[in-house]
């Protein structure tokens, strides 16, 4: 039981099978398993960790310009992951969509912390290290585009994504993915080919 | 740097070779403590804004697993210290007053209608020590940071403020969508969401909040506010409340007083006592019994209760096979074997167990060390009762039984003025020992003189006696005479025998149960012991 706790987290501390001993069927983790299933959940979550932890990570650092901005954002959805148990019906989608969002959060609020007269990103993200020199000319070129075209790149040339499925996590179409992806690239060439156009 | 020639493949491949540190254990370990940091007062700026739909999540779940660490620290001296906010007070106090603090859920109104309280969870893991504890009360968490919430399986919360008294809430909300086994608590705390949501009015009031809504209400009190549990002890407590499974007990009926005792199935008020032992226990932890009232005189050996935390925990009753209609105490006593926490302000006393309570208030004047109620009842045995010590009392109907359906008593009228008992000659209508028959028919217990009870027979007996609360006492010596007295005949009964047996059950110093007054005009009335009933009358 504590093993479940732990793996579970603090929000799973509910119920545990009442004094009679029953758990409902169908419900979450928590409420219903025993120990057993709370080290499953745990192994899949960590299956799913050991699968996505780098291309998420690299997608992340390619949107946000920020490896710090990936380790929080990567680290955080799976710690949620965990937290919620198996309620999460599609882990791994579960992970991409909500990295983007928290580090989404975490980007904004940097952006605030800079405060007025900050020139966004590069502000935010400063010079990346623990970074090769090529992956911070590509991290400086993705600067300039757009977010949304960031985006597609970092989930489609960067994670490996297909057009339908960086759409479905970022809740548009793969239609609108191809288009982003299009004007991305001939502007990436632009920025790769031309250093000069990196920053202005 | 890359190519830009290949714009698929060497443009984008350059984090390919940057391979991100492996931090499952640092994610663990957000799993399981990232509550706290969350509802922690002092936010770094990284955790402040960093993810706020997270953090409302988040926030909302630490309201759920902190549960036990509240109950923990509920009553420690310092938290009384809480900032700018004033306790006790029977005025009211700013809204405001409602931040900072964590409420216990005394009282939930519904569209105008009492319904009662589902516990946030029956049974958990205590973070602290890693046992399993519970039940834990439903409790709404308002923290300084402007965040409220109830715990429980499906906790829900999220930010507000106070515009006035009004609770207006402010962005998005969180809310678990968890299956909850405990019955009735899906629904609660769905309510709880909606109501939550729906610009509440706030009252506080010392260490009472209340929410309103129209007809929708829910007191709670300061978990803070809560006395030491210890404070049961040496008191005696009259119900007001008993809710069993989430349904008020059938046992007992409601007082037409909004504030009256619960009372038994013949208009007795239903009284429980708690009695320190004199010596703790080599643990130092104070131990005592406890005493319900009643036909079978339900009670602990004398160290059969202890409190660890905030439970009580009783570890078995005794009792006495007598013949009567005593379900109430019966009830009650498979209650106290079930942990029930303790949560006592002044007079009031709160016992909960799953979705089971007992509201209590303390009987002021009653002696503790006596049965200050004596219950009993003046109809005829209905059923046996029997308890196992560390075992569960069971009551097992011995004839069908025909209850009454409200408080009225059955016939004529049932009184408790056990100072009636002097200045009557009564006759005893029926003796019973050991659950077994009639003995004894047609003796007279004279009690006409106050201050004297007489016994008269071949070998009559007698002596001072005086009232102590509802028990008979002897109060001096006694004497009786000492002849000898006929052989008894076929079917006459052994005078000596009766005679030496009324004796030693007066001086047992038996308890004086309900009068009940009949339509013929008579008063009838028992004498309870720890061993037998004597049932007596007078015209």
């Amino acid at each position: 039981m504590q093993d479940a706790t732990i793996a579970l987290g603090a929000g799973q501390v509910g119920e545990h099978g009442g004094r009679d001993g029953t758990g409902a069927a169908g419900v979450v983790l928590n409420v219903a398993a025993d120990a057993d299933d709370a080290e499953l959940w745990a192994e899949r979550v960590r299956a799913a960790y050991d699968e996505l932890r780098a291309p998420l990570w690299r997608a992340i650092v390619a949107w946000s310009g920020s490896n710090d901005v990936a380790d929080e954002a990567v680290a955080e959805s799976f710690a949620q992951l965990l937290r919620r148990g198996a309620e999460v019906r599609d882990p791994a989608a579960w992970a991409w969509r909500s990295a983007f969002r928290i580090a989404a959060g975490d980007l904004k609020r940097r952006r605030l912390a800079t405060g007025p007269g900050s020139d966004g990103l590069r502000t935010v993200a400063g010079r990346p290290d623990r970074l090769p020199d090529d992956a911070i000319d590509l991290v400086r070129a993705l600067a300039q585009l757009s977010d949304q075209q960031r985006r597609c790149v970092a989930l489609v040339d960067v994670a490996g994504h297909t057009a339908p499925s960086a759409a479905a996590v970022l809740g548009t179409s793969a239609a609108t993915v191809r288009v982003q992806l299009m004007r991305a690239r001939r502007h990436l060439r632009t920025l790769l080919a031309d250093p000069a156009e990196e920053i202005r | 740097m890359t190519t830009p020639n290949d714009p698929r493949n060497d443009p984008f491949r350059g984090l390919d070779s940057v391979e991100p540190p492996d931090r499952w254990d640092e994610i663990v370990a957000r799993a399981e403590l990232a509550d706290d940091a969350v509802l922690a007062p002092e936010l770094g700026d990284h955790g402040r804004g960093v993810r706020r739909p997270v953090f409302l999540a988040a926030a909302v779940l630490s309201l759920i697993g902190a549960v036990a660490g509240v109950a923990l620290v509920a009553r420690d001296p310092a938290d009384h210290q809480r900032q700018g906010v004033e306790t006790a007070g029977p005025q009211s106090d700013p809204p405001t007053a409602m931040w900072g603090r964590a409420w216990q859920v005394v009282r939930i109104e519904r569209d105008g209608t009492d319904v009662p309280v589902v516990p946030a969870a029956i049974e958990a893991i205590d973070r602290t020590s890693g046992d399993t504890a519970g039940p834990f009360p439903l409790r709404l968490h308002a923290e300084n940071t402007g965040v409220v919430g109830f715990n429980g399986c499906n906790g829900s919360g999220g930010p507000a403020h106070l515009d006035g008294d009004v609770l207006v809430p402010d962005g998005e909300w969180a809310h678990e969508q968890r299956g909850c086994h405990v019955k009735g608590l899906m629904d609660q705390e769905a309510w709880l969401q909606t109501f939550l949501l729906s610009r509440v009015h706030v009252t506080v009031s010392g260490e009472r909040l209340t929410l309103s809504k129209g007809h929708d209400m829910i007191e709670m009190d300061d978990v803070r506010g809560l006395d030491a549990p210890e404070g049961i002890w040496g008191h005696s407590w009259e119900v007001t409340r008993f809710v069993v499974d989430g349904r008020k007990s059938e046992h007992v009926t409601e007082h037409p007083g909004p504030t009256g005792p619960l009372e038994d199935w013949v208009g007795v008020p239903v009284r429980f006592t708690f009695q320190e032992a004199r010596q703790s226990d080599p643990k130092g932890m104070a131990t005592g019994s406890l005493r319900l009232a009643g036909c079978n005189r339900i009670h602990t050996q004398p160290d059969g209760v202890s409190i660890r935390t905030d439970h009580l925990v009783v570890d078995g009753f005794v009792t006495h096979d007598m013949l009567c209609n005593d379900s109430p105490p019966p009830a009650m006593a498979t209650f106290f074997q079930t942990g029930p926490t303790i949560e006592l302000r002044g007079e009031h006393l709160v016992l909960r167990s799953g979705t089971s309570s007992m509201e209590a208030t303390r009987v002021t004047g009653a002696d503790p060390a006596g049965d200050p109620a004596g219950t009993t009842t003046t109809r005829t045995a209905t059923s046996t009762t029997t308890a196992r010590p560390g075992g569960t009392v069971t009551t097992s109907p011995d004839t069908p039984v025909s209850r009454p359906t409200s408080s009225s008593p059955p016939e004529g009228g049932t009184t408790f003025a056990v100072a009636g008992f002097f200045g009557e000659r009564w006759t005893v209508t029926k003796v019973m020992e050991g659950g077994a028959g009639y003995r004894f028919p047609g003796a007279v217990i004279d009690a006409s003189q106050p201050g004297m009870v007489v016994v008269p027979g071949c070998n009559g007996a007698g002596g001072p006696m005086r009232l102590e609360g509802s028990r008979l006492v002897p109060s001096g010596q006694w004497a009786h005479t000492a002849v000898g007295c006929p052989s008894p005949t076929d079917g006459g009964p052994d005078l000596e025998a009766r005679d030496a047996w009324f004796e030693r059950f007066l001086s047992d110093g038996p308890t004086i149960g309900a009068f009940h007054d009949g339509a013929d005009g008579s008063t009838t009335t028992t004498l309870l012991t720890d061993t037998a009933t004597v049932t007596i009358t007078h015209s």
